[in-house]
């Protein structure tokens, strides 16, 4: 995909811009326009107004505000929205715009410049550039804008767009619940009179045309008006000359309901239109009025052709007329109720009233009888026709409403009838709109004859001793609504002869089929040996199924019984003390987290550790492997993890497991198939990178894998990937997944990781979608999310940091280094500082001048490896090119995630505002950069919004800024960018987020590239303390007073320092 | 019959969007009361002239037909260039008879539900019985045709043609039988002195409509802010293929080729999936797949085939 951002802005701007687009609703057509808003100077500009200062504000004048065609066109391909990116640049057209302005500068959307309100502003005209988006386009721009306003880098969706979005989407929830219906109207322009019938037998335009008309019911109409409310009037703001349109009413409900229209038509015609149904929309040869009508609902256009108008006017009138009382029950407050109520005894009769809705009960009961509605004299004729229409209606699909007593109130039925209306006639009478009631008892589509499972397992779960494929002996249970029934209760059920009789006292619907099953079982086995993984997935909820009889629960003793318990997390695990090897203290929820991939280990079942950032899931992973060890494991584990963390995976295992070899799988010399096969055999553990993953897959593959560990699992959410497909394809003994985002709060994504972890688990790809991701989007079944997490929580280990008893194991302020590689780029030019430094120190530079050039030199090493942005002073694309910089990203990303805040410090404003640039992109809003310029009323509103948690949850400070007197709380992450290797000063700065009034912990990242100054020096500070006591304080300018030697020692680039690698 | 009449031409000159009867078949689906005014129909024992009436209403010789209360007018083009105007005069009931029956349907709301949603309950047929009249004009004193036609013998084939027409439209619309006897909607539905054209229940008083210009306020303007609507209303029901078609009845005078019913499920058993992806927020395939070019236009090549199939059969 290319990049979207412009290199300069269009009037001669420097950097890159942010492109807000906004949608407006003209005449039939959604057009797309935009803003486009500078990034210079760390946010300092406010609102932006590209409009030269003075310009008159009339039609004509020379300047368009907002973005032109070409920016349109730019922010149009960062995303997939068509062919409208190549359209823009030809298609796109001045409108004019009527925008809010203040003194003469307009009000931008400032929904990314998130600051102080901007007070009373009058509207202006402007002219704009705005492409009228064709139905694909706007589908895709709609169903990007839904997915999240951050449409690409660099480009926003505005609040418009959302509420479009909003509309859109509930046109999608209208038609899956098929309130559409097929319709002719009057096209808005009418066909020549005088045509004359087309060559080639085609028919004339009738001068009518077809419509998938949206047939809304009053809970729909309810909605799309709450959703409607919700546009803004940006979404009104264009004409076509610059005068308001005349509007009735209300023009925003009027637009979204025009909008409405149209997108409720192009959305059935996308779905349905074939090739064939198209051929024969344009050439197909139609018999009658209704046959064209037809045919042009199935087509690209909505023009119905056909010889005589008149017929189809009439077939207008027929549509109306057959529609007319779903048009009247939209309109009327009344609706149609029905609720059914358990008879007062066993042999009484049931009764089915008939009550209505809409005349202002009480808020506990809203409905009126019938027979009280009847007689209300607020009820008019139309209100009485709707109603008996309505009854009508239900009679047809029901019979059982027109039976009985007549039913002026409502119907008296026997057991039977009663239960062929809840079980056949309810979902009918709901589906068609009616209000439905059953006794709260009946329970739909569910069984109530299930099988309960109880599974004597001997032996205690002693490592080993049993797999999951182990035999277990079921007893099965015939239950009914959860509890055990005898065989001669079954018989005496079956023989009643009813569906639904009284058992226990209670109605129990009863299904011949399955208590003949029941019955079968019963004489067959009761007792059977199943292997052990049967039973898991039963407890699970994944097979829900025996011998045709759902599931209703799983009873088991002995070692299975031990272990389901574990899995369902209702007994804790045995505390597993860290193993010999491992050198470090695991604090008491490292413990359990150790003890609980051990367990998971043991079963060969995968885990997911998805702690919060910074609660240690690095060395609960290390711990296992050490375990491994121990035990006697001698094949390596593969770890996978993004480039930018190999260097600290490395060092975290020295650190922690020194016992255990590393090897690192990366860089250009790395070695493949043979060689690689006996490094990795040799090694204990082995960290390579995703990319690797799947380039060397082959090489990979051919060894035999203990284990295999994911860092950052969220780099496989996407199943289609080549790394996915890696990992899912390698063999190992087990599996984990560590991840510190939220995985189980992102449907879509979750797949994957469980996939790798328990294949098969979830089912297949389509199936997962099926039954559970789309239901949990669309909120169409509510228990997905529950039985999702069912069959997921045994798997999934997450704790917070705000967690009570993981905040008791904490200390108030964590402090870790993050180390970080470089990007090829960075290397060399990193090299490069350090030859020039080389030569200059074999001149004989002494003295002050030596001393000048070593800080200079220290200066400029420390901003490659920044950013080469940052040393080159440029202003180009940032991502990619800075592993510091993309590991922060990625940090914030889950700090973000997490819903918390952080700050991020450097000691150079260059970077400063590199950061927030960088930062603003990712993030899509506003982050602020405070440093030494910012005036103190600027500082103070930017200093207030963070902490009122409005805008950015990251705020980006330079070292020195503001001195005191900030008070950051809101903040639980401090980052430092680079390092002042004066510990002073950074507690100053981290101390602004760590104040009284600070609720949660603060964790500390210090980000260290790896095998350049910054990793040595660090490694120093912490060697010599005294040393750091003392000259530390000072800054860097004791590096000065080293030898040659031991300053090129210090400075030189060691060769694990590059994370990159380029074929 | 005199001679001349014999050898006149009988080919009725043709109508230009004249009314032309759809039920050219077996009367298998039609619905029972449908099936009684056939059955009425061959009962007045028109020899041919049923036959000639049912071929003028196929072809669309009737050129107009009006319903008013207890009475059809209607024009039919024959052989002569001047169209005859036929006639028919229903006899309605009795005012007494009218309240009673009136008030004996009205302690059934679910009847004349029925009846509005084009439904005819067995039962009104023996509440009319029960008061002494029945409900279908099937007695020759239940109504007097006259047309203007030379033909003497009535109902003549003009007149027969009519009342085919005439059982189609009750076919579709049974309420019109009780129209032609004096019992109209007005009677069914008792207006307990309401004001016309209310929409359901009385209106409440008029909230002054405001919003001329998108608002000039900055924040209502760009919109304050904008999280996605949490939810759009409950699941899609599983059980109807088209629930609002199932309520609303089968389209009357359907005359396509395909079955209206079918057609409609086709289109929305395709819609579905599209519109739960845009539902859950997801970007669907069959977009995707729409935004690229079409390719070849594919319906040529089908038309073509279509033509050479079309030419091999002649």
């Amino acid at each position: 995909m290319e990049m979207p951002l412009a290199e300069a802005g269009k009037n001669g701007h420097n950097s890159p811009t942010m492109v807000v687009l906004h949608g407006s609703w003209l005449a039939d057509e959604w057009l797309l326009w935009g803003e486009e808003t500078s990034e210079v100077g760390g946010g300092l500009r406010g609102d932006c107004d590209h409009t030269p200062a003075g310009d008159p504000c009339v039609p004509g004048a020379p300047e368009p505000w907002g973005c032109d065609r070409e920016a349109l066109s730019r922010a149009l391909a960062a995303f997939e929205s068509g062919g409208a990116a190549e359209r823009a640049v030809s298609d796109a057209r001045i409108y004019f715009a009527r925008l809010p302005a203040n003194a003469g500068r307009i009000a931008s959307s400032r929904q990314w410049l998130r600051r102080g309100s901007a007070g009373a502003s009058v509207l202006t005209l402007r002219r704009v550039w705005a492409l009228p988006l064709q139905v694909n386009e706007l589908f895709l721009v709609l169903g990007a804008t839904s997915e999240g306003r951050r449409l690409a880098p660099g480009v926003m969706a505005g609040n418009d767009m959302g509420a479009w979005s909003d509309l859109f989407r509930l046109a999608g929830a209208v038609v899956a619940r098929r309130q559409v219906l097929p319709g002719v109207r009057a096209a808005g322009d009418a066909p020549d009179p005088c045509e004359t019938p087309m060559p080639g037998g085609v028919l004339p335009d009738t001068g009518y045309e077809s419509r998938w008309e949206p047939a809304l019911d009053r809970a729909e109409v309810r909605r799309f008006t709450v959703l409607a409310a919700c546009l803004p009037g940006a979404a009104l703001a264009l004409s076509s000359d610059g005068a308001s349109a005349p509007h009735s009413g209300d023009p925003l409900q009027a637009a979204a309901a025009a909008f409405f229209d149209e997108v409720v038509d192009r959305l059935v015609r996308l779905a349905s239109v074939t090739t064939l149904s198209r051929a024969h929309a344009e050439r197909g040869r139609t018999f009658s009025a209704h046959d064209a009508w037809g045919a042009s609902l199935r087509g690209d256009t909505r023009a119905i052709r056909w010889e005589s108008p008149v017929e189809i006017a009439s077939l207008a009138e027929e549509i109306a007329r057959w529609r007319r009382s779903v048009d009247l029950e939209s309109r009327s407050p009344l609706h149609l109720c029905f609720e059914l109520e358990d008879p007062p005894g066993e042999s009484a009769p049931w009764r089915l009233r008939y009550r209505v809705e809409g005349l202002g009960q009480t808020d506990e009961d809203p409905r009126t009888d019938w027979e009280q509605a009847w007689h209300d004299n607020r009820v008019d004729a139309a209100g009485r026709e709707s109603l008996l229409m309505a009854l009508g209606q239900a009679a047809l699909i029901a019979p059982i409403v027109d039976a009985g007593d007549g039913g002026v109130t409502g119907a008296t039925l026997t057991t039977d009838q009663a239960h062929r209306f809840m079980r056949s006639d309810a979902p009918l009478l709901q589906a068609a709109g009616f209000g439905v009631r059953l006794p709260p008892w009946w329970q739909g589509a569910a069984s109530h004859i299930q099988v309960l499972a109880r599974v004597t397992a001997e032996g205690s779960p002693v490592a080993g001793s049993f797999t999951l494929a182990s035999l277990v002996d079921v007893d099965w249970q015939i239950a009914i609504g959860g509890e055990p029934v005898t065989a001669v209760e079954l018989a005496r059920l079956a023989e009643a002869g009813h569906a639904l009789v009284r058992f226990r006292d209670r109605w129990v619907e009863v299904n011949h089929g399955q208590v003949n099953e029941a019955l079968k079982l019963w004489r067959r086995q009761m007792r059977e040996a199943r292997a052990a993984n049967d039973i898991i997935r039963m407890m699970l909820g994944i097979d829900g199924d025996a011998h045709g009889l759902a599931v209703a629960g799983v009873e088991a003793g002995g070692w299975l019984g031990q272990l389901i318990r574990r899995l369902r997390g209702e007994t804790a695990l045995e505390p597993l003390p860290p193993p010999a090897g491992f050198c470090g203290t695991l604090r008491p929820y490292q413990e359990r987290g150790y003890a609980w991939l051990a367990f998971l280990r043991q079963w060969g079942l995968g885990a997911c550790l998805a702690d919060d950032m910074g609660l240690g899931k690095t060395i609960q992973a290390l711990a296992l492997i050490a375990r491994e060890r121990e035990q006697g494991e001698r094949r390596p584990v593969l770890l996978v993890c993004p480039t930018s963390v190999l260097t600290n995976w490395a060092r975290e295992a020295a650190r922690f497991i020194p016992a255990v070899p590393v090897h690192v799988h990366h860089g250009a010399g790395r070695s493949v198939s043979g060689t690689f096969a006996e490094e990795a055999a040799a090694a204990g553990i082995v960290v390579t990178s995703y990319t690797l993953l799947h380039r060397d897959y082959a090489s990979i593959r051919q060894v035999a894998w203990a284990g295999l560990i994911l860092d950052e699992a969220q780099n496989i959410k996407n199943p289609d990937t080549r790394q996915a497909q890696a990992a899912r394809a390698l063999q190992a003994d087990y599996r984990i997944a560590l991840t510190g985002t939220p995985v189980e709060n992102q449907v879509g994504d979750l797949w994957s990781i469980m996939d790798f972890l328990n294949p098969g688990l979830l089912g297949a790809r389509a199936a997962f979608r099926e039954t559970f991701a789309l239901p949990i989007k669309t909120g169409i079944d509510l228990t997905a999310r529950d039985r999702l997490r069912q069959t997921t929580a045994p798997f999934v280990l997450r704790r917070l940091k705000t967690d009570r008893d993981i905040i008791r194991d904490l200390p108030e302020k964590r402090e870790a280094s993050v180390y970080c590689t470089l990007t090829r780029e960075q290397a060399s030019l990193y090299q490069g500082v350090l030859d020039e430094l080389g030569a200059a120190l074999k001149n004989g530079a002494s003295g002050i001048s030596r001393r000048g050039l070593v800080l200079a030199s220290i200066t400029r090493l420390k901003q490659v490896c920044n950013h080469p942005a940052h040393f080159l002073g440029e202003d180009g694309e940032l991502g990619g090119r800075s592993g510091k910089l993309d590991r922060l990203r990625e940090m914030l990303e889950e700090v973000v995630a997490a819903g918390e805040g952080a700050l991020v410090f450097t000691q150079y404003a260059a970077m400063g505002t590199l950061l927030q640039r960088h930062l603003q992109q990712a993030f899509g809003c506003f982050v602020p950069f405070l440093h030494g310029g910012t005036p103190r009323a600027e500082r103070d509103a930017q200093v207030a919004a963070f902490q009122a948690h409005a805008g950015a949850a990251v705020f980006v400070l330079s070292l020195k800024a503001g001195g005191t007197g900030i008070n950051l709380t809101r903040a639980n992450h401090v980052f430092h960018f680079d390092r002042w290797w004066n510990p002073a000063v950074e507690n100053q700065a981290t101390d602004r987020a760590f104040r009284i009034g600070q609720t949660r912990d603060v964790m500390v990242h210090k980000l260290v590239c790896g095998g350049t100054l910054e990793d040595r020096i660090e490694a120093m500070i912490r060697e010599k303390t005294a040393l750091a006591d003392d000259l530390v304080a000072s800054g860097e300018s004791w590096l000065t007073e080293l030898n040659d030697t031991d300053l090129r020692d210090a400075l030189a680039l060691a060769q694990d320092a590059v994370g990159e690698w380029t074929p | 019959m005199s001679k001349r009449k014999k050898h006149e031409p009988r080919v009725p000159l043709p109508v230009r969007g004249g009314i032309r009867a759809q039920g050219t078949r077996s009367s298998q689906s039609r619905s029972w009361w449908g099936r009684r005014w056939m059955l009425m129909l061959e009962g007045l024992r028109l020899g041919a002239r049923l036959g000639r009436g049912r071929q003028y209403a196929v072809a669309g010789q009737v050129a107009a037909l009006t319903l008013g209360e207890g009475s059809v007018g209607a024009v039919v083009q024959g052989g002569a260039p001047a169209p005859y105007r036929v006639t028919f005069t229903f006899r309605t009931l009795a005012d007494g008879v009218r309240g009673d029956l009136s008030a004996a349907l009205g302690a059934h709301p679910a009847w004349i539900g029925r009846l509005l949603v084009n439904d005819l309950p067995v039962e009104v047929e023996a509440l009319f019985r029960d008061a002494g009249v029945s409900l279908f004009p099937a007695r020759r004193g239940d109504w007097v045709c006259t047309c203007t036609c030379p033909d003497w013998s009535t109902p003549c084939k003009h007149a027969a043609a009519v009342l085919y027409l005439l059982g189609e439209a009750v076919e579709r619309e049974p309420m019109l039988l009780l129209d032609l006897r004096g019992i109209n909607r007005g009677d069914l539905i008792p207006a307990a002195g309401d004001r016309p054209g209310g929409g359901g229940l009385r209106p409440p008083p008029p909230v002054p409509v405001c919003a001329p210009d998108p608002p000039a306020d900055a924040a209502a303007f760009w919109g304050d802010r904008w999280t996605p609507a949490a939810t759009f209303g409950p699941p899609p029901g599983r059980m109807v293929a088209a629930p609002l078609l199932t309520r609303l009845g089968p389209l009357p005078f359907w005359r396509g080729q395909e079955r209206f019913r079918e057609m409609v499920e086709q289109v929305y058993g395709r819609a579905v999936t599209v519109a739960l992806q845009i539902w859950g927020g997801e970007r669907p395939d069959a977009i995707l797949r729409a935004g690229r070019p079409a390719g070849p236009p594919g319906g040529f090549v089908l038309r073509k085939h279509r033509m050479q199939i079309d030419r091999t059969r002649l």
